[in-house]
């Protein structure tokens, strides 16, 4: 049976089963091509307890074979639900397979909102106001992601809180994915290892970190930032994490508008927002941290390549290598 | 090349098929971003490929250099290690071009793991970048998750 098919036939009777309306039906399902890590299937769902006109527009979201992230679908429910209603606009889950035993893999399903993703719309054809004012809101809304309450919103029973060595715990996340996907030796990343290691800062405060926040993961309606998307590598740790990410200088074209905004625009907006300071000197650290994980994450898609599990093939991440070091100050 | 069609004449060949005749009968989204991706990867290959056994020998030859400079500071069993791969002569086999620069590659980390000497740190950081600017593969270098060049464009994607 063709994978279509199959994953058509098991989604159908997965909604069935949920809705307890046998007479449920799953239309125009469709793999997109958007979604690296995860396979995201679009489709309509047709049944009797629908809104008026009786179809949802949904998404199923299932771990590929192979990818470039290896996370848990369990944890970003979890966390999904508990922003639900929070100042932070997340996607709205319905159901959560976690071991695959609806689709094969490990699943959720979550409503399809409507919105348009642009990686580049800081540096895009919109008016600079505009792209300014899409810039405040990107900054806004990792504000109040560090500003969630994670306690009340019971994020304590579903991720595990670092404290203050949460730089520490990045290092040695990184590193055990590093071992267990390198396929050659990697004398450069063992020296940026070392650095982490001999540098790392203490938190001063434990919040929910997106990890994965760009303008690639929100969703656009107009000039509004209406959807924080991807939150499969969100858990609990230093704001200055995002802070660091965000400002990676590799990724520049993607947060950063020239002469409009940039790091030091977005630090003063992110304390006003917070209550809170900018530990500079962290966020460089944070810089150092993101280009070891963008290494790692690209040597994860290698080795799921190899393995011949994933589609895509990556160049080895020399080019991330220089501009860590470049950071490093070696 | 005297055997004709060469490499790069049948991987540059193969992604012209692929353009031309197959892309244009791919409808899916998926499929057709990763068929960009696959004839992206073989036009960079086919333009690179006969540059990475020099690449090779070049990388451990410097980072061969880079120990020996340090030579006084390696550790015992690594100062052995580095006369041992410094006295290898993989000759223009591919493959043996290829295990020879894994050893020294080995070699470096360990080095560096084991606690770089201070008078290596800056060379071999220098030595990354020049990796970085010769690599001779480097034709689509992207974020992780960034798509096929082309096919980034803005789109409607949804959650």
């Amino acid at each position: 049976m063709p994978e279509d098919d199959a994953v058509l036939a098991r989604l159908q009777a997965w909604v069935a089963e949920e809705l307890g309306d046998p007479s449920a039906r799953v239309e125009g399902l469709r793999r997109t091509s958007a979604g690296f890590s995860r396979e995201n299937w679009e489709f309509d769902l047709v049944h009797g307890g629908a809104l008026p006109g009786g179809r949802e527009a949904m998404i199923a979201r299932r771990d590929p074979v192979g990818s470039v992230l290896e996370t848990d679908r369990a944890v970003e429910a979890g966390i999904l639900r508990a922003l639900a209603g929070s100042a932070v606009p997340v996607p709205v889950v319905r159901w959560c397979d976690a071991t695959g035993a609806r689709l094969g893999r490990p699943t959720i399903v979550m409503e399809r909102a409507g919105g348009v993703c642009d990686w580049f719309v800081l540096n895009g054809p919109r008016p600079l106001a505009e792209r300014v004012g899409i810039a405040e809101q990107l900054c806004d809304r990792l504000a109040d992601i560090h500003r969630v309450d994670w306690r009340a919103a019971g994020l304590g029973g579903v991720l595990e809180d670092p404290g203050a060595k949460a730089a520490h715990r990045a290092v040695d996340l990184w590193e055990a994915e590093l071992r267990r996907v390198q396929a050659e030796p990697q004398p450069e990343l063992e020296l940026i290892l070392g650095w982490l290691r001999e540098h790392a800062p203490e938190a001063g405060v434990t919040t929910l970190v997106h990890a994965d926040f760009k303008p690639g993961n929100v969703l656009l309606e107009g000039n509004r930032v209406s959807l924080v998307l991807d939150w499969e590598l969100a858990h609990l740790g230093d704001p200055m994490e995002d802070l660091g990410w965000v400002t990676n200088p590799l990724r520049a074209r993607e947060h950063r508008i020239e002469g409009a905004w940039g790091p030091e625009e977005l630090f003063a907006r992110w304390e006003q927002r917070t209550g809170w300071r900018v530990d500079r000197d962290a966020v460089r650290w944070w810089n150092v941290l993101a280009n070891l994980k963008l290494c790692v994450i690209v040597l994860t898609g290698t080795r799921a390549f190899l393995d011949g599990r994933f589609d895509r093939v990556h160049q080895p991440p020399l080019t991330l290598v220089r501009v860590t070091l470049d950071l490093m100050g070696v | 090349m005297t055997v004709r069609p060469d490499v790069s004449e049948q991987l540059a060949g193969a992604a012209r098929i692929l353009r031309d005749v197959v892309a244009p009968s791919v409808s899916g989204a998926y499929p057709a971003d990763i068929l960009a991706g696959v004839i992206a990867t073989l036009d960079a290959v086919a333009t690179g490929w006969a540059d990475v056994p020099a690449f090779l020998a070049w990388d451990a030859a410097a980072t061969l250099a880079l120990l020996d400079a340090v030579g006084d500071d390696l550790a015992e069993e690594h100062g052995a290690a580095r006369l041992a791969l410094a006295a290898e002569r993989p000759g223009p086999d591919v493959r043996a071009v290829a295990a020879h620069h894994t050893r020294v590659r080995a070699l470096l980390a360990d080095v560096v793991t084991a606690g770089p000497p201070p008078a290596l740190v800056a060379p071999l950081a220098a030595h990354a970048r020049e990796r970085a600017a010769r690599y001779p593969l480097d034709a689509a270098q992207r974020m992780p998750g960034e798509s096929t060049p082309g096919q980034r464009a803005p789109g409607r994607r949804t959650a």
